[in-house]
Order: structure tokens, then C-alpha cells, then sequence
């Protein structure tokens, strides 16, 4: 009789314990930040890039370019960007450094000045603990014009 | 009606939630792994992060070692990814075939020998660089 009286209760603690959690899921996600760049090569000298906050904070983009470097065989983004003056010689694109709102995305226009070496084009963007990069690199076979 | 435009290629969309840093008693360690030995004050807590793209086998994402700001200088500058090892060099990881990467724990370790192999009191934040790109190989 005893364990009958308990069971309602052990039943609403279980349902308070689930709610709990999912709250506390819910409010660790809301830390969640993102960042998102498409395309991830540039294949035309005159081309848009797409930059996109998937996550739900608010986010600072800087676009920058790099020197490419290996790792573990990979091709990658040097650690370190160019100057602002060398990445112009690059690559002309406006803005170079905006905000994106949760869910936000912004095209951006760029244009690579002919007969550059190889570089990526980065989306940098500082999340707590990490700085998020994405790069999209270019290669000097790209053509020179956009097609559809 | 106008619609904003889209642009219909590759991609790669980096999540990422914060971690926290905890000092241990004796001041000569910085860490946001709560496994590692000894009496912390503070709460360690990893960062994650979490890839979605279309890159497949081509993609690759890296990390590389993090950097602590703070009065003293780090020594040594270690990241752990996942259940790894701790290493003082760049990561890479290779994305799945589906060309995504599942939420993934990296945690940050850092000591110093100088100040008497002691952190100065004051405050320290650490910043690793994750970078997500394409036919790196």
C-alpha cells in the first residue's frame, strides 16, 4: 500500500527531471554559435561569396586572406593573414568585416586581381574559446569570368 | 516579391559552443579538462564543435594549438580533440563521408615555467583557430 501511495510521486519527480533537462538542453544550445561561407573555391576571377550565421547569437565576420601552409599533408590557411594592404593587392571585395543576426546571411561581391598566386579567402569569426575560420581558396587556373 | 539571393555551391558550417577555464591550486596549470589531476578553482568545461558541409573526402578541418593571453606566458600550449592525446601542434581532422563532423569535446591545457612555474593572478583567456577547407590535399 505504502509503495502504491509512492509511485505518483516518483512518477511526477521523473517528469520534473525530464523537464529540467530539456531546459538545461535548451539553454546549453542557446550558446551555440555558427558560421557558415559558401563556395568554398573560387573558380572565377569575378564571383559572390554567401556568409551565413546559422547559429542563434549574434556574430563579427572578418573576411581575410592567407597564404596557403601544410599540415599533415593537407593544404590549409596559414595561421597568420595578410596585411589589409596585401590582401587588397588580392582580392577586392566589400565589406570586408560586418555583424550577421541569428539566422542572418549576406552575399558579398569580390573580384581577384589577375595573375595572383595561390590564397584563401577566410571568414573569420571569434566564438568563445574558439576562432572559426572558413576558407575558400583560389588557384590561378581559375577562369577568368564568371558562367552560369 | 524579392527574395534574397543564394549561392548554390560547396560549403562547410562550423558550430561551436564555448568552454571554460579553470586554474589548479598551485597555479602552474590552466585547463578546461575537469579529468586532469589535482584541486582547480574555477569550472573546466570543453568547447565543441560540430561540422555540417558537402565537402565529403575533400573537406578537412584543423586545429591548431591555442593561444593563452594572460600576465604570464604559457610554456607549453596543448589541445586534446575528443578522446586523443594532448598535442602542442596542428590538428587535422578528415570529415565523413556524409562530409560532416559529429559535436566533438576540445579541450585546451596550458603551463607555465616562468613566475616560478606560477600563473601571476590576473585574468587568462584562450583562443584555439578551427579552420574548415576544401581539397586540402
Amino acid at each position: 500500500m505504502a509503495a502504491t501511495k509512492h509511485r505518483p510521486i516518483a512518477h511526477l519527480s521523473l517528469i520534473c527531471w525530464c523537464l529540467l533537462s530539456s531546459a538545461l538542453a535548451l539553454l546549453s544550445n542557446s550558446n551555440a554559435r555558427a558560421l557558415s561561407l559558401a563556395p568554398m573555391r573560387l573558380d572565377h576571377q569575378r564571383g559572390q561569396l554567401q556568409v551565413s550565421n546559422s547559429g542563434d547569437r549574434m556574430i563579427r565576420v572578418n573576411l581575410q586572406v592567407f597564404p596557403p601552409r601544410q599540415v599533415n599533408g593537407r593544404t590549409t590557411a596559414a595561421a597568420t593573414p595578410l596585411s589589409a594592404e596585401e590582401a587588397e593587392q588580392r582580392i577586392q571585395l566589400r565589406p570586408s568585416s560586418f555583424r550577421l543576426g541569428p539566422g542572418a546571411s549576406r552575399v558579398i561581391t569580390y573580384r581577384v586581381t589577375p595573375d595572383q598566386p595561390p590564397f584563401y579567402l577566410c571568414g573569420t569569426s571569434l566564438q568563445n574559446l574558439l576562432q572559426v575560420r572558413i576558407c575558400s581558396s583560389w588557384q590561378p587556373a581559375a577562369l577568368p569570368h564568371n558562367t552560369p | 516579391m524579392d527574395f534574397s539571393p543564394t549561392v548554390v555551391s560547396n560549403f562547410c558550417d562550423i558550430s561551436t559552443t564555448g568552454g571554460s577555464l579553470a586554474v589548479e591550486k598551485k597555479r602552474g596549470l590552466i585547463t578546461s579538462d575537469s579529468s586532469q589531476p589535482g584541486n582547480f578553482s574555477g569550472t573546466q568545461g570543453p568547447g565543441t564543435i560540430s561540422v555540417v558541409s558537402n565537402l565529403t573526402a575533400q573537406g578537412t578541418i584543423v586545429v591548431d594549438p591555442p593561444k593563452l593571453t594572460g600576465l604570464t606566458p604559457a610554456t607549453t600550449s596543448e589541445i586534446k580533440l575528443g578522446s586523443g592525446n594532448y598535442n602542442s601542434t596542428a590538428q587535422s581532422i578528415t570529415l565523413g563521408s556524409d562530409g560532416n563532423l559529429a559535436s566533438t569535446n576540445l579541450h585546451v591545457r596550458f603551463t607555465t615555467t616562468d613566475n616560478n612555474n606560477k600563473f601571476a593572478n590576473g585574468t587568462y583567456s584562450a583562443v584555439a583557430t578551427v579552420t574548415c577547407t576544401d581539397g586540402g590535399n
